[in-house]
């Protein structure tokens, strides 16, 4: 009895010493609801028009620029419905999100006059402050596999990516030269933008059967 | 009196932890006083990284202290939190102390909600590089398993690697490294916040890091 009594008094005289600090009203951590993000690129020879039933119609050109929209939040699990115009041809497009999945929208052609899409996802586990993050989408189908070396100090970022795929590796941010590799046929990329602590993209396409790479900020507002 | 911190104008930000009396904003910035540094302390209850880049308001009170002047706290109605833009042209700081982690940390969802997190961190350390200023940022303590918040140990060890990797240019204060999970006491049922005892241990631990950090060899004139 006197040891429960004893343990009941230290219990006491413990929550009176937290108690002597006043609390502060809890609230719940973390965002008000979980999301996913969507992009739309334009792996055609021509102007395509992305439109959704909310905001505005969005034109992506044929500059490296102006073919890649940035990253659009939604919320996860709900379905965005998009519809695609490219020349003479349009094809729709549902796209449900997992929790803080990466989704890319990629527009390609289909024969000669249609289009179709193909959905790129990603739900990223490294992030890096000090690092740059480089993702390679190959949208190139005749591409069977994209292969690229990033050579650092003391170890080397590799890609080996299939037609419609994407990998993406953590690398530094030295300023350097890079090509892509298909099958002995090398394309020029420019890797010398790259900031440490930002995301990017390296898209590489095949059109009017000439390969083109160029890097996008996935950063950007 | 640290060599060191003595002369320099310190600037301290942080959630919950820092926008009640005896937490931190008691027991941090006294322990910077004592080492010779003129310290200015802003707390808001329940705020995330980013917020501290536009006027809001905090959701559960804030508390200021300007050198040795008495602190202030405001409740939740009237708790209109200043954006660090406005704090550094008011008082100029050598050195940004970040106190943030737990209102991010998602401690009841399945997984961090890293590119949120990202973003959140992001969002502050683009303003704070944008100053000059140097930073230290202070992640989360072990505090205790369970309470209203869901505190959990795999989550906020998940949440320290997380920080550590991505508050670049600030230097990371690992927090859990100072004591054993639970062995500070907390308040009942919250896992959170600690009791008096706890929150002078965590000021102590954190002042006498950021005296010996090398960070302040490189600000020190």
């Amino acid at each position: 009895m006197k040891k429960i009594v004893t343990r009941s008094l230290s219990l006491l005289a413990v929550l009176l010493s937290a108690a002597a600090v006043a609390e502060p009203q809890l609230y719940e951590t973390g965002p008000s609801e979980e999301s996913s993000f969507v992009r739309f690129v334009n792996a055609t020879d021509t102007e395509v028009t992305i439109a959704t039933a909310k905001g505005k119609e969005k034109v992506l050109g044929t500059k490296p620029d102006a073919r890649v929209t940035r990253f659009f939040k939604i919320k996860s699990g709900a379905k965005l419905s998009a519809t695609i115009q490219g020349s003479g041809a349009h094809v729709a497009v549902d796209v449900v999100g997992k929790p803080w999945e990466f989704i890319t929208v990629a527009v390609l052609p289909s024969g000669a006059k249609q289009i179709k899409t193909s959905l790129l996802r990603e739900t990223p586990s490294e992030f890096s402050g000090t690092r740059a993050s480089l993702a390679l989408l190959n949208l190139d189908a005749k591409c069977s596999s994209a292969n690229l070396s990033i050579v650092e100090k003391n170890a080397t970022a590799s890609y080996e990516v299939k037609p419609l795929a994407m990998q993406r590796h953590l690398t530094g941010s030295d300023k350097q030269p890079g090509a892509i590799n298909c099958s002995g046929s090398a394309t020029a990329v420019d890797l010398s933008g790259l900031e440490s602590g930002s995301r990017y993209s390296l898209f590489l396409l095949g059109v009017n059967n000439a390969r083109q790479a160029f890097v996008i900020n996935d950063d950007k507002k | 009196m640290s060599l060191l911190l003595a002369g320099l104008t310190v600037l301290v930000i942080g959630d919950s932890h820092m926008a009640t009396r005896d937490y931190l904003i008691t027991t941090l910035h006294d322990g910077l006083m004592q080492q010779g540094a003129k310290v200015y302390s802003y707390g808001a209850c329940g705020t995330l990284s980013g917020d501290w880049m536009k006027t809001t308001k905090a959701e559960c009170g804030t508390a200021f202290r300007l050198d040795n002047g008495p602190l202030r706290e405001r409740r939740a109605e009237v708790a209109i939190m200043k954006p660090l833009p406005d704090l550094l042209a008011a008082h100029h700081p050598d050195l940004i102390v970040v106190v943030n982690g737990d209102t991010m940390a998602s401690y009841k969802a399945a997984t961090l909600p890293k590119p949120w997190i990202r973003d959140q961190v992001r969002t502050l350390t683009d303003g704070i590089k944008a100053s000059g200023a140097r930073c230290i940022w202070v992640g989360p303590a072990w505090g205790n398993e369970g309470g209203k918040n869901g505190k959990n140990f795999p989550r906020v060890k998940e949440m320290s690697e997380f920080l550590a990797d991505n508050v670049s240019p600030c230097i990371y204060i690992d927090s859990l490294k100072m004591s054993k999970p639970g062995e500070w006491g907390t308040l009942p049922d919250d896992g959170q916040h600690f009791g008096k005892d706890g929150y002078q241990a965590w000021g102590s631990a954190i002042t006498s890091q950021i005296i010996s950090s090398d960070i302040l060899k490189k600000i020190k004139p």
